[in-house]
Order: C-alpha cells, then structure tokens, then sequence
C-alpha cells in the first residue's frame, strides 16, 4: 500500500517527497480510513443484533426506519447528539467527562495492529499480541473512573463488578493465547495468520500440504481447547450475556452507566460494540486464520508486494477484497454466536463467573500449554533439542502421534475439570438448598 | 523498528481525539436545561439514601491481589512462549517449574477457599 | 526527533507524578498515576524495549492500578486527605528521601557512560525483542527467573492468609446476622 502510495506521488506526479513522509501520509490515511469505519460497524453491529435477537425471540424487531429498519442506527446516533446531557450534582464533573474517553480511545487504539487482509495492516508489530492485550487492560480503569464519578451505588456497584470480571477473565484469554504462541512462536499477528495455511493440516507441521488457506489451529486439539477458553474469556471481557453481571438491568439499573446520558452514554455503548467486534476479530484472526482462505495466497502471490515487485495491482485489490471478505464474514459469524448465546442462556451470578473462571478455565488453559508444549515438541523438535528418539520418524507420524496424544491430553483434561467443576457447584447449591429449608422450618 | 512506534503514535493521537469530535459535536447540538431534579442522584425515582460510599466484599480486593500476581506470572511466561521451539527441552524443563509453582499457587488457593465468593 | 519525544514524555511523566503527589483526592492521585505510567511505558520504546512498554501497560497501567483503585473504593479512603497529617515528620522525612533517591539517580546516570549505545546509533535489530529476552532469561538469569516464581508463590500465600483473617472474623457476623435476618423475616 505504501509502495503504491509512493509510486503515484514520486513518479507519477513527481513530487519527489522523501520517503518517512510519505510513509507518515499513508499511516495517517490508513488511521483515518479506521476510525471511520469502527463507528459503521458499531452501527450494523447494533442492528444486526437487533434483529437477530429479536427473530430469535420470535419478534420483528426494529423495522419501521428505512426499509427493514437498516435506517434505525442511524435514527438512534442522531438522537444520541441532540440528547441533553445530564450530569448528577453529586458527580465528579472532569472524571465524569474523562471516564468515556479513557473506555475508548483504548479501545480504538487496539485497531492500529489488528490486520484486514494480506498486506492490510496498520503496523505489524512484533509484540502485536502483548500489545494489543496491554491496550485493552486500560479501559478497565476507565469504567472504574465511570462508577467512581456518578456517585452513585448503582453505578459503583456495576463498576466493581465490570472490573473484577474483566480482571479474572483477562488470565484465561492470555493463557489460551500462549498456547497459540508456543505453536508459532512470535508475538506479531502478521505470523500468526501466515503460519495458518494449509489444508486442514497446517503445512508448517506437515510440509507439502496443499495450501488452500485452510490449515487454522482450530483443527488441531490444542487450538480447538484454547478457543474454547479464549470465546468464553472474550464473552466475559466484551460483557456478553452469560457474563452481563456488570450491567444487570434487573440488579443494578445500568451499572457503571446509569448516571449517563447523551453522547457520553453512547461512546460507551460504541466502545463495548467495537470491543466486541474487535475480541470476534481476534478470535477470527488467531483460531480461524483471519484472512486466510481458499484463494487469497495465490492472488497474493501474484500481487505487488515486498517479495514480488513485479506484480500486478490487480491481484492486490482482489486478493484484498477476498481477505477482507474472509476476515469480516469469520468476524461477523462470531458475532452472530454472541448473540445466539445471548438468545439462549440466563445471566450467571457473581459467585458462579468467579468459580467458573478461576476454577475451570485457568487449570484447563494451563493444562492445553502442556499439550502445546507435547505438540511442538513432537512434530518440530529432534535429537539436537533432546528428543533424541524421534529424530528418524516421518512428519506424518510426528503430526498424527501429536494429534493422538494431545487429543487425549485436552479430552480427559477437559472431563475431569468438568466433573470437578460440576461436583463444586453440586456442593454449593446442597448447602444453598438446606439453608432455605432452614427457612422454612423457621416459618413454620 | 523505531519507525513503526512512530505510527503507532499517529494512531495514539487519532484514538485520543477520536471520542472529542462527538462529544464536541454533542455539546454544540444538544439542550441545555438543567434542574436540580433532573441532576438529583439516580435511585429508582425514589430519593437518594445515604451515601455512594458503603460496605465493598473484601473477594473484590483478594481478586485484584490474586490478578495482579498470576498478571506477573503470565508477563513472565510470554518470552517463553515465544523463543519455545528455540529453548528446547531445558528450556521446557525450566518453565515447567515455574509453571508448577504457579499451578501449586492457584490449587493452595483452591482448597483453602480464597477462591470462594460467599 | 527522539530527544523531542523524550522530553515531552518526561515532562508528562514528572506533571504526572507531582500532581499525585498534590492532588487532594486519592483516586484523582491514581489518575494521575496512571498518566505517569503512560508515559514512562512511552520512555521504554525510546530504549528500543516494546516488550517493557508492554508489560509496563499491562502489569502497572492495568493490574496495579485497578487494584489500587479497589483500596480506595473499598476504604472509601478518597478524602481521607482532608485531614490533617497524623505524622509530623512524615513529611520532611519524605522530602528528604525523595531527594536522596535523586541523588543517586543522577550518580548512576552520571556514572553509566559506558553503558551508551554503539557507535552506530541503532540498537541490534533482535534488541529487546522478546525471543531474545528469553534466551537471556532462561541463560543467564535463570536463577532471579524462578526466584520470582517463589516470591509469587508468598505472594499467593499472602492473599490466602489474608481471606483466611478477614472470612473468621466476617462469617460469624455474617452468619449471627442472616439468622437474625431470617428469624425476623420469618415472624413477619
């Protein structure tokens, strides 16, 4: 993209600007491209849940603005601009102003690593990952700042609730993620997608595979377990239902929003939807290949780009388009599961997310490194990392004896936590059962 | 590689001034009537009692320290994930001690009950 | 260009970190330590180190900050300030070591010529890259590795030994106050 940006001003218009100018252009176009595009996602994501969960709850939905209502989005931000904004007596007036800053600026920052397609990345950093989860732990200082400022118990509540979930769920998204990172060994997201080409086997495991673009780490045991703990991690993080304790209506009015109107009620409401889609992304771009798929390589390779300059721009603007068209349908699949989890499970209770949490998904995401560690382990290392004794077999064998093993490892691991789990909770609702038996008694 | 956090900071600053445009917008479009019960606290209609300022569960303070420790050791197992395949078996071996001690950690936790939420 | 940045980071840094110190309420301070950590994270990448400014994000900017805003909430210890100091000589007894703090700063960066960067200007480029930060760290400091782990492991301890205290003396109150709850709730 810079190549190209610096081609149409040097030598077609001859300019002859220096390069880090250019460079500084095209990052500020690439930037503003972004940030336009985050509040249109916002938009279509709060429509599309709409009308999601309201089919699934047997309604229409919102279809009166435009035609089917695709018009309501739009007719709700206008609203949220000319809404009067409301600001308790009680409150701290500049944290109250500041709060829904710090929620999103964060958040929109985390899109400066995340990659569109091949070659479409703001900046590929070779601690992208770690970035981009550093980033994120900030907005949780912002909604504390937001339940301190309103003043008020709802508020507050809502905020030490938000917190203390993010807080416990942030362990087991990074831990599943490290698993992932074991496999590929770098942090940069860039590398993360191209060592998922493939066929269902990933070709970096088994050299000669055919590439269609489909070798995700959702096929492997080890992928499959850690994007199990890393969705529901991601529910928890992006305050999805299971998980909305934070903002339990029925509770807590509105948790750290109550004392919100107007515009600044709406950035929250706009950080929480590209959170959202940024945790799906993610979930896309580390499991399911974000851009890869059958045919975006070959395009690619016929394309401009650092290691063939001598290709044609066509193949750039097809290959991105499919890419984009890969990345965004993965994303907005997940997004769809969000809602689809929302139509059918009930809210958890505060003491269930914690045990559920710490209990289950840390030993689980712990356990699936060492199967990560028993997976890198078979099929890349030999005698010279000290595996002396499967130095002579082939990388079929190595990848179907890592299969097997890991399989078994992520399976009984994953039976006997449940059982684990479940005779936890057994024992509580027991101990919850004769003390309202108590009660009864009492009563009687 | 400097560079590229140059860019980074060119994002830094649009996701700074990214939620000023609306609001700025936001100021300038909307009403401004305020009354006093309009800017009362919010407490289902009913008038504010006593004070934001009550009784936390100290679970929320012990899950913060519990966060801020497995937060360190998880920092601390990122370099290793990533040079993983170069470490090799020692590499493993040394990281699997840690890791014990942190597995030892959560299930000391576990059993005394500091994970109970009563 | 890299001195440009660097001063204003710092002058970031130092606003942050005096107008804690000043500020009245206690989570305005924490704000205000927030921006400090912000900045010195920023300071990290001007060393060639991403991961620390990373980590730096994560451990302080995140995990250390919400915990200590949960103190603050929890004591509800935000105008606790208001008062006057208990301790008479804490002050001056801050002062003083704050500049002895300083002074050893300034001899370390004084004395620490030989620790400037090649003459070529530009780091390594694997500088301060994570893989190599693990070679280092399972090589040579293996040992401070996993003492780090052991200190962690007190650490956990600690937080048991803590609840342990705090559940005594709580459910006694806790449970003496649900029965008489219940009793009462019970005779309406």
């Amino acid at each position: 993209m810079y190549d190209m940006l610096y081609n149409l001003i040097n030598v077609v218009f001859g300019f002859n600007w220096p390069t880090w100018l250019i460079s500084l252009i095209g990052h500020a176009a690439v930037a503003a491209i972004l940030f336009a595009v985050a509040p249109f996602q916002m938009l279509f994501l709060t429509y599309y849940e709409r009308r999601a969960i309201a089919r699934m709850q047997d309604r229409v939905g919102p279809n009166r603005v435009g035609p089917e209502g695709i018009f309501q989005p739009i007719a709700d931000g206008v609203k949220m601009f000319t809404k009067e904004d409301i600001v308790p007596k009680a409150a701290d007036r500049w944290v109250h102003l500041i709060a829904p800053c710090v929620v999103v600026a964060p958040t929109m920052f985390m899109f400066a690593v995340v990659p569109w397609g091949p070659g479409m990345v703001p900046v590929d950093l070779n601690v992208g990952l770690l970035f981009f989860f550093a980033i994120s732990s900030i907005s949780a200082v912002g909604l504390m700042m937001a339940g301190w400022a309103s003043n008020n118990k709802f508020a507050l509540l809502g905020a030490m609730r938000s917190v203390a979930q993010m807080v416990s769920y942030e362990i087991p998204a990074i831990l599943s993620l490290l698993a992932i990172v074991m496999i590929t060994g770098t942090l940069s997201i860039v590398s993360i997608i191209d060592a998922q080409a493939g066929l269902f086997i990933n070709s970096v495991d088994l050299p000669g595979v055919p590439d269609w673009g489909l070798g995700w780490f959702i096929f492997t045991p080890v992928g499959f377990l850690a994007f199990f703990c890393f969705f529901i991690a991601a529910l928890a993080e992006g305050e999805r239902t299971p998980f909305d304790i934070p903002e339990a209506d029925s509770e807590i009015v509105a948790g750290y929003m109550t004392e919100y109107s107007g515009m600044k009620f709406g950035l929250f409401y706009l950080a929480q939807y590209v959170l959202n889609f940024l945790l799906c992304g993610m979930t896309a771009i580390i499991f399911f290949g974000g851009w890869q798929g059958p045919g975006v390589n070959w395009l690619y390779s016929q394309a401009i780009s650092p290691a063939n300059p001598e290709g044609m721009w066509l193949f750039n603007v097809l290959a991105g388009v499919l890419g984009v068209f890969y990345f965004l349908a993965k994303t907005y699949f997940f997004f769809f599961v969000m809602i689809w989890i929302r139509g059918a499970y009930p809210r958890l209770r505060v003491d269930q997310l914690m045990d559920f949490g710490w209990k289950f998904l840390i030993p689980l995401t712990l356990v699936n490194m060492l199967s990560a560690a028993i997976w890198v382990g078979l099929t890349r290392w030999g005698a010279a990392e000290g595996l002396a004794f499967i130095e002579g077999w082939s990388a079929g064998v190595r990848w179907g004896v890592a299969f097997a093993l890991t399989l078994i490892i992520n399976l009984a691991t994953y039976i006997m936590m449940a059982r684990i789990y479940a005779a936890s909770q057994a024992a509580r609702s027991r101990l919850e059962l004769e003390e309202l038996r108590d009660l009864a008694a009492m009563s009687r | 590689m400097l560079a590229n956090y140059a860019f980074i900071g060119i994002f830094f600053v649009a996701a700074v001034s990214f939620p000023l445009a609306p609001l700025v917008l936001a100021f300038l479009l909307r009403p401004k009537r305020p009354t006093p019960i309009k800017q009362s606290t919010y407490e289902c209609g009913l008038e504010a009692m006593g004070d934001m300022r009550m009784q936390f569960k100290v679970q929320y303070y012990l899950y913060a320290l519990a966060f801020v420790i497995f937060d360190i050791e998880v920092v601390l197992l990122y370099p290793w994930a990533v040079a993983f395949n170069q470490l090799g078996l020692y590499g493993f071996t040394a990281a699997t001690v840690f890791l014990l001690m942190l597995f030892a950690g959560l299930v000391y936790e576990w059993r005394k009950g500091a994970l109970e939420w009563v | 260009m890299d001195t440009l940045i660097f001063i204003i980071t710092a002058a970031i840094a130092l606003i942050g970190a005096v107008a804690m110190v000043v500020a009245r309420n206690a989570i305005h301070s924490a704000l205000f330590l927030l921006l400090n950590f912000g900045a010195v994270a920023v300071l990290f990448l001007l060393l060639y180190s991403p991961f620390l400014f990373a980590i730096q994000l994560t451990v302080y900017a995140g995990a250390i900050m919400v915990l200590f805003l949960f103190v603050v909430m929890l004591l509800g210890a935000e105008r606790i300030e208001d008062a006057p100091d208990q301790i008479a000589w804490q002050r001056p007894l801050g002062i003083g070591l704050g500049v002895v703090l300083m002074l050893v700063a300034m001899a370390t960066a004084l004395r620490a010529s030989a620790f400037a960067p090649p003459p070529g200007g530009e780091a390594l480029a694997t500088f301060g890259d994570p893989a190599a930060l693990a070679a280092l760290l399972f090589t040579h400091y293996l040992l401070p590795f996993q003492i780090t782990g052991i200190i962690l492991l007190v650490a956990v301890i600690g937080v048991v030994v803590l609840n342990q205290r705090g559940r005594h003396r709580s459910e006694e109150a806790g449970r003496e106050d649900a029965r008489t709850r219940r009793r009462e709730d019970a005779r309406r």
